[in-house]
């Protein structure tokens, strides 16, 4: 059906990774300390456009993902992310030129982290942690206009329960940080539509800029970022059928700075991508800006 | 004090008896454990060290918490008459998610013996450390003839030592100290005229201590009385009553080291 090829992999890169201290658009492994919490908020802006349909569909998507941390034990944390979307899509029908969209808040994220695995010395340590969860239909999932029901990917939420997997892998030294991560979310699904499995490689390298020489104490950290973010995803299905308009991959690089003090952080990224390899006619993005902050209680 | 030949890092100054007048000095006020640390491995950022500086500061005892990222050290200040509970301090460290390491200290106590041990009896308080050269931390009673013949006459002689090393309990659930270093201690007292108020002695006490070979200094009004422990082979009585009377009092010592 026209309506629902839509944007499918541009709006999943909103789903928010969640870090402590580390990367911007990616998880790490690092600790969250036994009765801990901490709060990160965060704007994103989504813009996706370069229809080759006549359609000529452009796709602006604003979100503010809030998350909760709350460390159990100091192995083992866990995590709530609630978004707030603003989704807008501009579409040219044989009525004209309409816009199409809805705001509100999304569908609700839970999962766990464990620290597997644990490295310590002086000034550097290493962690694994696996994690899983799941995304819980709490977002609207109806919303109509004059045109008719939105289609799924415009909807607030999935309207479907889907788990997710992964693991995630942190070196973290007094002057740089590697975090890697892989994960997969396996959508199931609801009124007849089912989106796409979803599977990403990320990997993030951050690297203090200031100060240059580390002096007593404990000193802001100033961080160069350079992160990427591989993206695949499988193609919708609508009541069974494959949906030869939705899926592929997508492969992100994201330079950001991110300054770090005791209590806070504030951070900001640039993802652009490098390789998009879509199936059929799937809107391509065209850049995601982030910008956020993460405090510690 | 070193045993010729000896390995270790054990380096013991002239241990002097310090004369007291009026009694003891194992009051409250003057310094028993200072220079708490503990060693963290794995703390690498700034955001990180929220978790040890909090976990750290609700063990009992603790003050105040130091925390240097560079050396990944954090220094602790305990309130007055307070013995780390090394156990605890550990703990913290493992809850904050990262992975302790040595906990050190300076004791400043009299020498005694229980058994084959010989141990520091930690002044002004019921805290008592099994004494070790480093590295034989878990194993029976250590120490060079010549060494442990020194610190037996010191034992004798009821001197006063400062112990500094790293802490840890010992395989039967005791607290012991390896020690890389004693020092001698001299305390010296003073009657400080021309005071007015607690502020007076207050500030006067923050002087003292800043002033250059003092390790702790108690000041007090009511007694008019200034004690210094001093944490220095030369002893000058001099240097601490030219302090005094910069600060614009009047001052005489009413003992000194031998």
């Amino acid at each position: 059906m026209r309506s629902k090829r839509l944007l499918t992999l541009g709006l999943l890169v909103l789903l928010p990774v969640v870090g402590i201290a580390g990367p911007i658009t990616t998880n790490t492994a690092l600790p969250v300390h036994d009765g801990e919490l901490i709060v990160r908020g965060q704007g994103k802006f989504v813009r996706a456009g370069g229809d080759p349909s006549p359609m000529d569909r452009k796709l602006t998507v604003w979100a503010v993902p809030t998350v909760l941390v709350y460390g159990a034990t100091e192995k083992f944390a866990l995590f709530s992310v609630l978004p707030y979307l603003d989704k807008e899509l501009e579409v040219t029908t044989p009525l004209g030129r309409v816009s199409r969209g809805d705001s509100g808040l999304g569908d609700l994220r839970f999962f766990a982290r464990y620290s597997a695995l644990q490295w310590d010395s002086p000034g550097e340590t290493l962690r694994l942690a696996p994690f899983a969860g799941v995304e819980v239909p709490t977002g609207r999932d109806d919303k109509s206009d004059s045109l008719g029901t939105l289609p799924p990917p415009l909807q607030l939420g999935s309207g479907s329960w889907d788990p997710i997997f992964g693991l995630v892998l942190t070196w973290q030294t007094l002057g740089w940080e590697i975090d890697t991560s892989v994960s997969y979310d396996l959508k199931t699904e609801a009124h007849g539509f089912e989106a796409g499995d979803l599977f990403r490689f990320d990997f993030s390298y951050q690297y203090r800029i200031w100060p240059r020489v580390l002096e007593a104490g404990v000193p802001g950290f100033l961080y160069l970022v350079a992160e990427s973010n591989l993206l695949w995803q499988d193609r919708s299905q609508n009541d069974g059928a494959d949906d030869p308009n939705t899926g592929g991959t997508t492969w992100f690089l994201s330079p950001g700075i991110q300054y770090i003090t005791r209590r806070f952080i504030l951070e900001s990224a640039l993802q652009l991508p490098v390789v998009q390899e879509l199936h059929g006619d799937a809107l391509e993005t065209d850049l995601i800006v982030t910008a956020g902050f993460r405090v510690n209680f | 004090m070193k045993s010729a030949g000896s390995s270790i890092e054990l380096v013991a100054r002239i241990l002097s008896a310090v004369l007291l007048l009026g009694g003891a000095l194992g009051s409250r006020g003057l310094a028993e454990v200072t220079a708490v640390s503990v060693a963290v491995d794995g703390l690498a950022c700034p955001f990180c060290v929220h978790g040890v500086d909090k976990k750290l500061k609700a063990v009992e005892g603790v003050e105040e918490v130091v925390v240097d990222l560079k050396t990944g050290v954090a220094t602790l200040v305990l309130g007055d008459g307070v013995t780390p509970d090394v156990a605890a301090l550990r703990e913290a460290v493992k809850k904050a998610g990262y992975t302790p390491r040595a906990v050190t200290l300076r004791a400043v106590g009299t020498l005694g013996a229980t058994g084959d041990w010989l141990v520091l009896d930690v002044r002004g308080t019921d805290a008592r450390y099994r004494l070790f050269e480093p590295g034989h931390e878990n194993g029976p009673p250590f120490f060079e003839p010549a060494l442990f013949r020194e610190l037996s006459a010191w034992q004798a002689s009821h001197a006063l030592v400062a112990v500094t090393g790293s802490v840890h309990v010992h395989s039967d659930g005791e607290p012991a100290l390896a020690a890389d270093s004693v020092a001698r201690i001299h305390v010296l007292s003073f009657r400080v005229d021309g005071m007015s108020c607690q502020d007076c002695a207050a500030r006067l006490t923050r002087l003292l201590v800043e002033a250059p070979g003092v390790d702790h200094a108690v000041v007090d009004f009511g007694t008019r009385r200034a004690t210094v422990q001093l944490d220095a082979e030369a002893v000058d009585p001099k240097g601490i009553i030219a302090v005094i009377e910069e600060a614009g009092f009047h001052a005489a010592a009413t003992q000194e080291a031998p």
